[in-house]
C-alpha cells in the first residue's frame, strides 16, 4: 500500500488541521452541494453516509438473498417444481449447496440444475412411490443405498 | 462459478418472447399474475430488477372475462380526476361494458411493482378484447401460455351418455313419497329412505334448470317434512 497522507504530514510539521480537514472531505468530495466543500456540512454529511454504509452491508445481504431466491424460483418452476418444494426436497437429500451456487447453476449451468430438480422432485415422490410403486428405486437416482443393494 | 469471477457477465440475450394468453371465461387476477410474472421477466433465471429482461405478453378474448361471486355489481373501480366533485365509482360491470380491456389492464397494472419500470412494462402489454390481432403482433409470436382455469361446460353441452354416466348417490324416486303421504305413512325407516331419496331429486332437479318440477318436488318435501314434525310433536 502506498500511504499517501502519511509522508504529508511528515513534512508539514506544525498545525495539522489542514490534513484533518482534508481526511473528511476526501471522503465527501463527491457529494452534492456545499457538503463536498465546506467542512463543517461535510463533517455531517460524512458521518451520515458511514453509517448507511454499515447498515447497507447488512441489507446487500439481504437483497442479494431475495435476488438468488427469486431467481431459483424462475429456474424451478421451469421444470414444474415450486420453489418451496424444491429447496424442502434439496434438504432432504442432504444437499448442502446454498442459494447463490443454486442460482448460479441455474443460469451458468442449466443440465446441473435440472439434475438437481430431478432429484428433488424423486425425493418429493419418495413416499407416494412406496405406498402405490413397485418397490424399486426410482430411475436415474444413484444413492448409497442403491449402491449397497 | 460466476460470483466469483470479476468478469463482465452478460447473460441478457437481447430477445423477448411474445406470450399470447387467451382469457375467455377465465379470472382477471389469475391472468394478470401470468402476465406480471413475464412482464418482469420473473420467469427467467437471470431475472434483475434493473436489467429490463421482462417480455410481451398478448391478451386476447378479454371480452369474455370471468368473474367469480357479485364481483361483476359488487366490485367498484374508484378514481379522482384531482377536481372538486371529480370522484367516480363504477362497477364492474359498467367498466367492462365501457371498455372491455380496462379490467384486464388495471388488474395487470396494479399487480405491477411501482417504480420507474411500470410504464415501460405496461407498454409490452397487449391487450385485445378479441381474439383477432394485427399481423405484426401476429408475426411475433412465440409462445401460447396455457388457460390457468379449466372452462365449465354447461348442462347442455354434456352428451346424454356423460349425464348417465355421472355417478348418483341415491335413487330418485318421488313417487312414492306422495303414495306415503297421501296414505299417511307411519314414521319408519322407509319412510326416511324415500324422505332422502326426494331430497336427491330436487338437488337433481335443480341442476337441470327445470323449475317447475323442481318446485313440485320441493312442495312435496315442505308437505313431507309438516307431516313428519306432526309425528315427531
Amino acid at each position: 500500500m502506498v500511504f499517501l497522507s502519511l509522508s504529508c504530514w511528515i513534512r508539514s510539521r506544525g498545525p495539522d488541521r489542514y490534513w484533518k480537514v482534508q481526511e473528511v472531505l476526501k471522503h465527501a468530495r463527491h457529494f452534492r452541494g456545499r457538503k463536498n466543500r465546506c467542512y463543517s456540512l461535510a463533517v455531517k454529511a460524512v458521518r451520515r453516509a458511514f453509517v448507511y454504509a454499515t447498515k447497507g452491508r447488512r441489507l446487500k445481504q439481504r437483497n442479494m438473498r431475495t435476488l438468488w431466491i427469486t431467481r431459483i424460483a424462475a429456474a424451478s418452476r421451469e421444470h414444474g417444481m415450486k420453489y418451496p418444494a424444491l429447496m424442502h426436497n434439496l434438504t432432504k437429500t442432504s444437499i448442502q449447496l446454498n442459494r447463490r451456487v443454486i442460482s448460479d447453476l441455474a443460469i451458468t449451468e442449466p443440465r446441473s440444475f435440472l439434475s438437481l430438480a430431478k432429484l428433488a422432485r424423486a425425493r418429493q415422490q419418495e413416499g407416494l412411490r412406496a405406498a402405490l410403486g413397485d418397490g424399486k428405486e426410482p430411475a436415474g437416482v444413484f444413492s448409497r443405498v442403491v449402491l449397497l443393494q | 462459478m460466476s460470483s466469483f469471477s470479476r468478469s463482465a457477465q452478460q447473460w441478457a440475450t437481447f430477445a423477448r418472447s411474445w406470450f399470447v394468453i387467451d382469457a375467455r371465461m377465465q379470472p382477471p387476477g389469475k391472468i394478470a399474475t401470468m402476465c406480471s410474472v413475464r412482464l418482469q421477466g420473473k420467469h427467467k433465471p437471470i431475472y434483475h430488477a434493473m436489467s429490463d429482461c421482462g417480455d410481451h405478453v398478448v391478451v386476447i378474448n378479454t371480452k369474455q372475462i370471468a368473474f367469480s361471486g357479485n364481483k361483476w355489481e359488487q366490485k367498484v373501480y374508484s378514481s379522482h380526476s384531482g377536481y372538486p366533485g371529480g370522484f367516480k365509482q363504477v362497477t364492474a360491470a359498467q367498466l367492462h361494458h365501457k371498455d372491455p380491456k380496462a379490467i384486464v389492464k388495471l388488474a395487470v397494472y396494479g399487480m405491477l411493482p411501482r417504480n420507474l419500470h411500470r410504464r415501460t412494462m405496461m407498454q409490452r402489454l397487449h391487450i385485445f378484447a378479441d381474439d383477432e390481432l394485427p399481423e405484426d403482433i401476429q408475426a411475433n409470436l412465440t409462445e401460447e401460455l396455457p388457460q390457468p382455469r379449466e372452462i365449465p361446460r354447461k348442462l347442455s353441452e354434456y352428451t346424454q351418455e356423460e349425464i348417465d354416466a355421472f355417478p348418483r348417490l341415491w335413487t330418485p324416486y318421488v313417487q312414492t313419497v306422495c303414495c306415503q303421504i297421501h296414505t299417511g305413512g307411519s314414521i319408519n325407516a322407509d319412510n326416511v329412505f324415500t324422505h332422502s331419496a326426494a331430497h336427491a331429486h330436487v338437488i337433481e332437479y335443480k341442476h337441470k334448470h327445470r323449475w317447475e318440477e323442481m318446485n313440485a318436488a320441493s312442495n312435496v318435501l315442505n308437505h313431507f317434512y309438516t307431516k313428519i314434525s306432526d309425528y315427531i310433536l
